[in-house]
């Protein structure tokens, strides 16, 4: 049985004229233990669809089964209880509470389940120890460096035993060794058995992944399995492309770019905006 | 489980921004200091009142001429409104009345003497002359420091009572006994000095520090004495409220009509204490405004703080708080600033009332009652004026939030 069963499912946004389409009647199925890179370009719908994987959002159609269950439908204080029981989030901008210790951090979805204070902070620091972070438990997020910041929220995405593990876009603010460092983790995790979904512009990332899915204007485009280590041919020859590109900021979304023109689309290419800009004005750049 | 969670949260954003939080609990302080002052005020005056009941005992009934109108609408002073009353004043039969009903133990009658004591060529205008029998002091148990008080064979002699008040101002010394005072060009020894008077103008007493007593033979002598007050003591084991109609009874037959009040100590007292009971509801009232003020600034600066934690929430959402634990945490956080102040504001209001007993002759009492009461109301300004914030909190899209810059 899929863990993530995903049919049909479009989120539209807006009403009437103005309506945007931000996840166009995609199906997608998941099985236990896969890891699944997600790309596409800004715009694309990636973010959308982890937020109703993740059931921070519901589709507008369509149906989505978590472990078998119908999941489409639930009020919001029954989504908040399956976020805390079964899905963990981890973001690009860490979104660690600045005023909370690491430690506290990572065991905050345990108090939201009712656990005492010292199961919470006990279970908290096992997490941490299998992090690597042992050492800086009572430490404010502020005096953490970028990877160690990915590698707590990475603790606290997995402090509660989640079903299913979201990153979006885990490294998008971390250089290339805290890359290397959070990746590693991030493929510890899966061997350990567990489900991840992560979103990416970094092509090389791909490497540790069992699936590739592109995304283009709501929609997949292209779903392909992979050997973890191997990075699929058409991704390496948009990587080969993007090395002429020279600015490291652009680096990602070059690389992408590139990507996206190696893959047999569907439609005509979207006119991109830049990537800093947030999905909000990605949404609106779409509609004009 | 959550509540303690929710409570260390609370203490440690109230501490992470403690300028903000001492400027909102500033007006909970204000309003909950002055809120228990002034209801302590009223609650001192109303013990005060009691002692004085405890005092005098039950068994004290007062006549005056005058129908009896609202209660409590004249009963502050003993002296206050008989004096005032245009109907005519009380008649030596009228006393004799309330000497022959049945029941009746002990009776003094209190006359005002228009007059000015003067003690070498100085006047004292402000002292009060009343005439009386020998009972007045033992129906008002009031005691007689120096020297002592006319007998049932001096009522007819030139001898003169006075208070401790008077003493000081009309002779300069303490223990002005064997000296003379002029009341209306007679002469009066002085042979007793009043203690201290325990009767502040709040019950049915006569100020006996700024009085001057004379015996009631000597001041028809002087032939301007007002009966305005006849007190009674009833005898042990009667039934007051018989005694009462007895009295109204005799007392219309002597004076033909009903223009006049019969009033029991309790009844008066119960009075006094009524209106200061309703003077404290109504200031404290007024000081609950400001209570309500501060609660607004708290749900005024829960508003900021829930926009400004925008962020925070989405977080929260995102690994799975409800938004019943949202609403719970805010909740929490308004209620420890309110709470927190009112702790500061009783505190405060204890160092006023100290001050108060120092300075000024109030007697506020801080009772376990006003505390309580003032801690629950701040614990429901804190939920009411936290539910709104919290409430726009809880609400919050997780989405949305996530994506709103810190």
């Amino acid at each position: 049985m899929p863990i993530i069963e995903i049919k049909d499912v479009s989120k539209l946004y807006g009403f009437g004229d103005a309506t945007t389409v931000a996840l166009d009647e995609v199906s997608l199925s998941v099985e236990k233990g896969e890891f699944i890179a997600v790309m596409g370009a800004s715009g694309s719908g990636k973010t959308t669809l982890m937020n109703i994987i993740g059931l921070l959002d519901r589709p507008s159609h369509g149906d989505y089964s978590l472990s078998g269950k119908n999941a489409s439908r639930l009020h919001s204080k029954r989504r908040a209880k399956a976020r805390r029981d079964h899905i963990g989030f981890v973001f690009q901008s860490y979104n660690l509470l600045p005023r909370l210790s690491v430690i506290e951090n990572v065991a905050l979805p345990l108090a939201y389940r009712g656990m005492t204070q010292t199961r919470r902070l006990k279970a908290a620091s096992t997490i941490l120890e299998t992090v690597g972070l042992s050492d800086r438990e009572y430490y404010k997020p502020h005096q953490l460096s970028g990877g160690q910041l990915q590698r707590a929220s990475i603790a606290r995405a997995l402090v509660n035993n989640p079903t299913i593990l979201i990153a979006d876009e885990p490294t998008g603010n971390l250089d290339s060794s805290a890359t290397r460092v959070v990746m590693e983790l991030l493929a510890d995790v899966h061997a350990l058995g567990n489900t991840v979904l992560m979103v990416t512009h970094n092509p090389a990332l791909t490497r540790y992944a069992t699936r590739i899915i592109y995304m283009r204007d709501g929609a997949i485009v292209y779903d392909e399995a992979t050997a973890i280590g191997e990075i699929p041919d058409r991704v390496r020859r948009a990587m080969s492309q993007s090395f002429k590109q020279t600015a490291p900021r652009e680096e990602d979304l070059a690389n992408v770019s590139a990507l996206m023109n190696a893959i047999p689309s569907k439609r005509p290419p979207a006119r991109r905006t830049s990537k800093t800009k947030r999905s909000k004005t990605k949404k609106r750049s779409k509609r004009s | 489980m959550m509540f303690a969670e929710h409570l260390k949260l609370a203490l440690s954003s109230v501490k992470a921004a403690k300028t903000r939080s001492a400027l909102t609990m500033f007006g909970v302080i204000v309003g909950t200091a002055s809120v228990v002052t002034l209801v302590s005020l009223g609650e001192g005056v109303k013990q005060q009142v009691a002692g004085q009941i405890d005092k005098l005992g039950n068994d004290l009934i007062i006549v005056q001429p005058g129908a009896k109108r609202a209660l409590g609408s004249d009963s502050f002073n003993i002296l206050g409104s008989g004096s005032l009353d245009p109907t005519s004043p009380l008649s030596d039969s009228d006393i004799a009345a309330v000497v022959k009903t049945p029941g009746i133990e002990l009776v003094a009658p209190i006359a005002v003497v228009s007059g000015v004591p003067i003690y070498d060529g100085h006047a004292s205008p402000e002292t009060i002359v009343l005439a009386s029998n020998e009972h007045l002091i033992d129906l008002l148990k009031q005691n007689v420091d120096f020297g002592g008080y006319f007998s049932p064979g001096e009522l007819n002699k030139s001898f003169a009572v006075i208070g401790q008040a008077v003493a000081a101002e009309l002779f300069g010394e303490a223990v002005p006994i064997g000296r003379t005072l002029q009341i209306r060009g007679q002469n009066f020894l002085v042979t007793g000095v009043f203690g201290k008077s325990a009767a502040s103008n709040l019950s049915y007493s006569v100020d006996f520090d700024n009085s001057i007593v004379i015996p009631e033979g000597a001041a028809k002598q002087l032939g301007s004495a007002q009966t305005i007050e006849i007190l009674a003591k009833m005898a042990e084991g009667v039934v007051a409220d018989t005694i009462v109609q007895d009295l109204t009874a005799s007392l219309k037959n002597t004076r033909g009509g009903e223009d006049f009040s019969v009033l029991r100590q309790e009844d008066t007292a119960r009075a006094t204490d009524d209106i200061f009971y309703q003077v404290t509801l109504f200031v404290g009232g007024v000081a609950l405004i400001s209570l309500l003020v501060g609660g607004i600034g708290i749900m005024n600066i829960m508003f900021a703080t829930v926009s400004e934690r925008t962020h925070e929430i989405g977080v929260r959402k995102a690994i799975g708080a409800t938004n019943r634990q949202i609403l719970d945490q805010f909740v929490m956080e308004a209620m420890v600033l309110s709470i927190v102040g009112c702790l500061i504001g009783v505190f405060l209001s204890l160092l006023i009332n100290v001050l108060l007993r120092v300075t000024t002759g109030l007697q506020p009492a801080i009772t376990l009652p006003i505390i309580g009461i003032s801690a629950l109301m701040s614990a429901v300004i804190g939920i009411i004026s936290g539910i709104l914030p919290a409430a726009k909190a809880a609400r919050k899209d997780p989405i949305e939030s996530l994506r709103y810059d810190q």
